[in-house]
């Protein structure tokens, strides 16, 4: 029965600092000889250090995903032989020099499309290919 | 039909959550309690500046977040943890005994200290079972601590039975707010109620 009431007390600290009980988390602190706002600045700086990290992950999956998008497009242009999408591509592929750069296009895979696209600019070319759909 | 023990969320939805859960004020939560667990359940003294054996917590937490969101990351188990905050405890929870179980068996010498450690306040073998002997020497050292009448009072029902609020109101006759006061200056008590059971061998 002891135990039972030494882990009560240790089951509420624990699930007060959980939930957020700030007296419970700033007296724990104090009694055990930490500087509540050193703890303080460091969660601030961490926490913008995680923010950062967070979004530039978040920035490089949204960029992942825009890039599948419109190799899709031009993956769809190629295997039903639409003019429009599929010659903008080959003014991508003019511009560089590819080393697929004299194959036929319908032999181009979905990574080498992504190569091709990749460092140009995906959001403007996915408008220019909606314009040229309207 | 066999209920279904776990749903995972999309990376959609972890994004979202931890967009909504992440502050600094829930940053300071983790902080404190990781270095509660490694005090309660490792007996282990964090350093700020140095870490543990050279482990800083704010790595760790910023890892564990991170991988929630890594390919091939860590899943959240909605059944589980509906809470976001919750698998994020639980996670930080793992972690936290692996660190330590991993430093530990480093050394020779404290290889078996993990077991050692993880002899928890469960462990039937604490001699002294004597509940009303340990609540009377809570009450005292609550008092010693300048604990009024209504913190001693109100200190089986909030703690050991986690009675409701407005059940306690209700039953003792008085406001929730007035509760809810109650209950804050006796929570600024608790931590040290703690340390002072440790220090006379209850607990650990």
């Amino acid at each position: 029965m002891a135990n039972k009431l030494i882990n009560k007390i240790d089951e509420y600290i624990a699930n007060s600092i959980m939930e957020g009980n700030i007296e419970i988390i700033d007296t724990f602190l104090e009694e055990n000889n930490y500087n509540i706002s050193e703890i303080e600045k460091l969660s601030e700086k961490n926490y913008k250090k995680l923010s950062f990290k967070i979004k530039g992950i978040i920035n490089a999956q949204k960029d992942e995903i825009l890039l599948e998008k419109v190799a899709n497009i031009f993956q769809e242009a190629i295997n039903k032989n639409i003019e429009k999408p599929i010659s903008f591509l080959k003014n991508l592929l003019a511009n560089r020099d590819y080393a697929f750069h004299y194959r036929n296009l319908e032999n181009l895979s979905r990574n080498e499309i992504k190569e091709i696209i990749k460092d140009h600019n995906l959001l403007e070319i996915l408008e220019k290919l909606d314009e040229d759909e309207e | 039909m066999e209920e279904k023990t776990q749903i995972l969320a999309t990376k959609q939805e972890i994004l979202q959550a931890i967009e909504t859960v992440i502050t600094p004020k829930f940053y300071k939560r983790l902080i404190a309690y990781s270095i509660y667990r490694l005090k309660n359940r490792f007996d282990i003294k964090y350093d700020t500046n140095r870490g543990f054996r050279g482990i800083m917590l704010e790595d760790l937490i910023n890892d564990l977040i991170v991988s929630f969101i890594s390919e091939k990351g860590r899943n959240w188990n909605k059944i589980k943890f509906p809470d976001f905050e919750k698998q994020i405890f639980s996670s930080l929870d793992s972690l936290i005994y692996n660190m330590v179980k991993k430093e530990l068996e480093k050394t020779i010498k404290t290889k078996t200290s993990i077991e050692k450690y993880n002899v928890s306040v469960n462990d039937d073998s604490i001699e002294n079972d004597d509940y009303e002997e340990l609540l009377d020497i809570c009450i005292s050292h609550l008092k010693a601590l300048g604990a009024s009448d209504d913190e001693i009072l109100l200190f089986e029902p909030i703690l050991i039975e986690k009675t409701k609020r407005s059940v306690i109101a209700e039953e003792y006759g008085i406001s929730v707010k007035e509760v809810t006061n109650i209950k804050k200056r006796l929570d600024r008590k608790i931590p040290a109620l703690q340390n002072l059971l440790k220090s006379i061998n209850y607990g650990k």
